[in-house]
């Protein structure tokens, strides 16, 4: 079978039914899954092409075939009669008449009726889309204590209707696209016409323009081909399967990308915080979800220098540990097989593993994984002396450090490697030239125009609202700067 | 860039500034003997310096046994301290570490013949801390010191570095001089050196404690212990000073911790203790006539801390009257305290000079060449003002603080 690109411009070719349904037929030859259903009401005849499983077969029966079988026809036949049939006979939502084979291929394959007519070059398409749906749960990745607890699916009306009855104005925006010239994906451009950044905008259909893949399975597909940045660890578009989440990302301004066939939607502008930012830290109390907030920034630092700071203090620095720290560590290395650098190195490879395994292993062998992991690998070996136990610790709580933010994952263990590597060449010389390098990769990345550091060197409260802290709603008087030019949410002087 | 932003950027900078120090050099931790404490005695067999280090013996953890670190002593000779420290290697298989090195004790002899040539390597190299703090053994040797038994800590290195500063701190009876400040002190005219004085001290034996009975002390039990400090003048040792009158020292110094006073209503009496709260001393050097002299102006917070008697001394105006009391006592004591530094020691422990040279310049540059003279006919006016803030956590029936 073709692609359904290469049927641009043609036409069903024939008045005769019999013929178009043949061509239908030679069009989708080799998939047996394509029905052809006949029905003949006083001398007319009909046909139904669609395809098996993709069709609500209660919906055809009742509203499409019973009123074609009993129907008092009308003594007209030609475009006429396929009109009286459009509006007066179906009881279907949605028909469109057209002859554009390429439209009527679109539609049997996304479980649309087509319905040909003896006498007419043209055909309906009915919307009798029914496949089964997942149903809407809370995703696993994001859950929360507080707040909604509603997930995207992989229907992507279902998706808009989650956020569109979220943000009930005609403000919203939604434009459709077709993605995959295999798959034919499709996919919709949302955003809040008001706020949206004209230039962002622009920038972004510009991308999505030029994009030219055969298909996209998930919206990864599109984000590595739009991201600023391509090969950094750091994103620059963001994610989420949580409608409550993109809406609050479309009232700051930014643009949704959804994408049929997936729960996960693209946010773009995504600004660096956003990697630490939870969604439940605007559902519960400012204070908690400051701590929340403060902690996650401290494990990411944790996570990212912890080991390289252990190695290049135990061997380059020792003047630098505390004395009793000093004697206990030197007592823990006495007579260790591996350098402090190699030792760490692969205790943070065996990290990555255990951690790689626990994400792909089916749940029932969990126990195995733990048990291996902290009996055999941690106790056992520091045991037997193949690793000493400060390693241990300082892996175990960078790897603990690094879970709390997920979202950051593959930079940080990326950057750990990396910051190690410096120091165990020059110490504290080597993580230090390590994270400025660091720093000015991180404040050079922009994400669609927007850098992903805002000035949070000038000193602004309105900069830092939501950055370090989570501010008290009645504090969050301005949108975060950059992603909207109408950056004022709310009336500032109303504070209780 | 705002205004702002440069001074987080400095601020920023100066942090980082910080971090920026150390040895690059990678070298595993269980290479590196830690050393605890040095003692520096006169060479044998010609050597110029014998050196006993108190290192750190690692047992690792796991072992069955002992645990927590155990002193081990190594000895060597040289000709200088470096030398010295270099030729240890040739007994031990790892290289002495000196950065969490506390103490250097130094014997009798190398204090009477001069500091200055020991200090330098101290100084100069880049793993001893200049807080190093350096004390002096009124022991024949230095190394019998590091050879005791800690008793309260696992180290005896580190227990005498912690007694110094709990000493100093809670009984005011030392100084501890951390190595940077001995060097200026050592290099700046008009005031002299004094470094802690450490001695052996025996303890009467205890049944119970058979075991610690090691063969070296021939049986009894013997503990170090910080008394008093020693006293320089210019860069050689000339004598010692006690506890209690290193205490006043202390007073002039503007050094005294949270000290004790010990007084009595008569002279002879001393039940009564006085807990210092908080001290000043003002030194003010005045010039008359071509005379210098100095006015000395204690103002002491203290707590009336403990009466050992039956009689409640607090009665009647009796705060005023412990005032008077402990103002004229440490007057005293002040003031004994300073004339027998000028008559035995003639050496500005107080740095009464280096006050002169920082207040009036001019008179200094005339007084300096003959600053010796003067300073053993200095003439020292000393007023103390005692304010008794509270009572602890007494009072007495009628209400008042007792």
């Amino acid at each position: 079978m073709k692609n359904s690109d290469s049927y641009k411009g043609a036409k069903l070719p024939s008045e005769k039914l019999d013929a178009n349904a043949a061509y239908l037929r030679t069009v989708f030859a080799g998939d047996d899954a394509l029905i052809l259903r006949y029905a003949v009401n006083r001398e007319q005849k009909f046909c139904l092409v669609y395809e098996d499983g993709m069709v609500n077969n209660k919906l055809l029966n009742e509203d499409v075939i019973k009123p074609l079988l009993e129907f008092r026809l009308p003594d007209e036949n030609g475009p006429g009669l396929l009109d009286t049939v459009a509006q007066r006979i179906t009881f279907v939502d949605s028909v469109e008449k057209t002859a554009d084979l390429e439209k009527l291929i679109q539609g049997i394959v996304y479980g649309d009726t087509v319905l040909l007519m003896d006498g007419c070059s043209e055909a309906l398409i009915l919307n009798t889309k029914g496949f089964l749906l997942r149903s809407i749960s809370e995703p696993e990745s994001e859950r929360v204590l507080r707040g909604p607890r509603e997930g995207f699916v992989e229907s992507i009306l279902v998706n808009l209707s989650l956020v569109r009855r979220r943000l009930r104005t005609p403000d919203f925006k939604v434009k459709y696209r077709t993605f995959g010239k295999r798959t034919k994906t499709k996919a919709a451009l949302c955003y809040l016409d008001s706020l949206v950044n004209r230039d962002v905008l622009a920038e972004l259909e510009r991308r999505l323009d030029k994009l030219d893949i055969d298909g996209t399975l998930d919206s990864n597909y599109i984000t590595e081909q739009i991201r600023d940045a391509p090969f950094s660890a750091i994103k620059t578009v963001g994610s989420t399967e949580r409608p409550d989440v993109v809406a609050g990302k479309l009232l700051e301004g930014r643009i949704a990308l959804f994408l049929d066939g997936t729960p996960v939607v693209l946010t773009v502008p995504h600004l660096f915080i956003e990697h630490f930012q939870s969604d439940e830290d605007y559902y519960l109390n400012y204070v908690f979800a400051t701590i929340g907030r403060i902690l996650r920034l401290i494990a990411f630092v944790v996570s990212v220098t912890f080991p390289a700071v252990y190695v290049a203090m135990v061997t380059f620095h020792q003047e630098m540990v505390p004395t009793q720290l000093l004697l206990s560590t030197a007592a823990a290395r006495q007579g260790m097989p591996f350098p402090t650098a190699l030792e760490t190195f692969l205790m943070l490879v065996v990290f990555e593993m255990l951690r790689e395994s626990g994400a792909r292993m089916p749940g029932i062998m969990g126990q195995t994984l733990s048990i291996v992991g902290a009996l055999v690998i941690g106790q056992a070996a520091v045991q037997a002396r193949f690793v000493s136990a400060p390693i241990i610790i300082i892996v175990g709580l960078a790897g603990i450090c690094g879970l709390m933010v997920p979202r950051i994952k593959g930079y940080m263990i990326m950057h750990r490697f990396f910051l190690l590597a410096c120091a165990c060449i020059f110490g504290l010389y080597g993580i230090l030239l390590g994270i400025i390098l660091l720093l000015v990769g991180i404040y050079g990345i922009r994400s669609f125009g927007i850098p992903i550091v805002p000035e949070i060197h000038i000193f602004h409260l309105q900069n830092y609202k939501d950055i370090f802290v989570r501010s008290p709603w009645p504090f969050m008087v301005t949108r975060p700067k950059g992603l909207s030019k109408n950056r004022v949410r709310q009336k500032s002087g109303d504070k209780p | 860039m705002k205004k702002s932003g440069k001074f987080l950027a400095a601020f920023l900078i100066l942090c980082l500034v910080f971090l920026l120090t150390g040895c690059w050099n990678y070298h595993e931790i269980e290479t590196l003997q830690v050393v605890a404490g040095i003692a520096v005695d006169p060479g044998q067999h010609g050597y110029k310096y014998h050196l006993t280090f108190e290192c750190v013996k690692l047992s690792s953890a796991g072992q069955p046994g002992k645990s927590g670190p155990q002193p081990v002593l190594l000895e060597a000779d040289g000709n200088s301290i470096f030398d010295a420290v270099r030729n240890t290697l040739s007994e031990s298989d790892k290289k002495l570490y000196f950065s969490q090195c506390k103490i250097v004790i130094i014997s009798r002899e190398i204090a009477k013949s001069g500091l200055k040539g020991l200090t330098d390597w101290f100084l100069r190299d880049a793993e001893p801390r200049t807080t190093l703090e350096f004390l002096v053994s009124k022991e024949p040797t230095a190394g019998e010191i590091l050879r005791q038994k800690p008793k309260t800590a696992d180290l005896l290195s580190f227990q005498i570095s912690n007694t110094l500063h709990e000493s100093a701190g809670a009984a005011g009876k030392d100084l501890p001089v951390p190595l940077y400040q001995m060097v200026n002190v050592l290099n700046t005219d008009g005031v002299s050196l004094t470094l802690p004085a450490i001695q052996i001290k025996k303890e009467a034996e205890t049944p119970s404690d058979e075991s610690g009975a090691g063969g070296s002390s021939s049986g009894k039990n013997t503990t170090v212990q910080v008394s008093g400090d020693a006293v320089f003048k210019d860069d050689k040792m000339i004598g010692f000073l006690s506890g209690d009158q290193m205490k006043y020292v202390n007073f002039v110094l503007n050094k005294i911790g949270s000290a004790l006073i010990v007084v009595g209503e008569t002279p002879a009496s001393q039940d009564i203790s006085l807990e210092i709260l908080s001290s000043s001393t003002r030194l003010e050097p005045v010039m008359r006539d071509g005379i210098p002299s100095m006015d000395i102006k204690i103002r002491t917070n203290a707590a009336f801390a403990e009466q050992d008697g039956t009689r409640d001394v607090l009665k009647n105006g009796g705060i005023k009257k412990m005032e008077s009391i402990s103002e004229s006592a440490i007057r005293g004591r002040v003031e004994s305290v300073i004339a027998s530094v000028q008559q035995d020691y003639g050496s500005d422990i107080f740095g009464f000079g280096s006050k002169f040279a920082g207040d009036r310049p001019g008179d200094w540059q005339k007084l300096k060449p003959d600053w010796a003279f003067w300073f053993r006919r200095l003439k020292c006016n000393v007023s103390v003002t005692v304010t008794i803030t509270n009572t602890a956590t007494a009072i007495n029936r009628e209400g008042e603080p007792s």
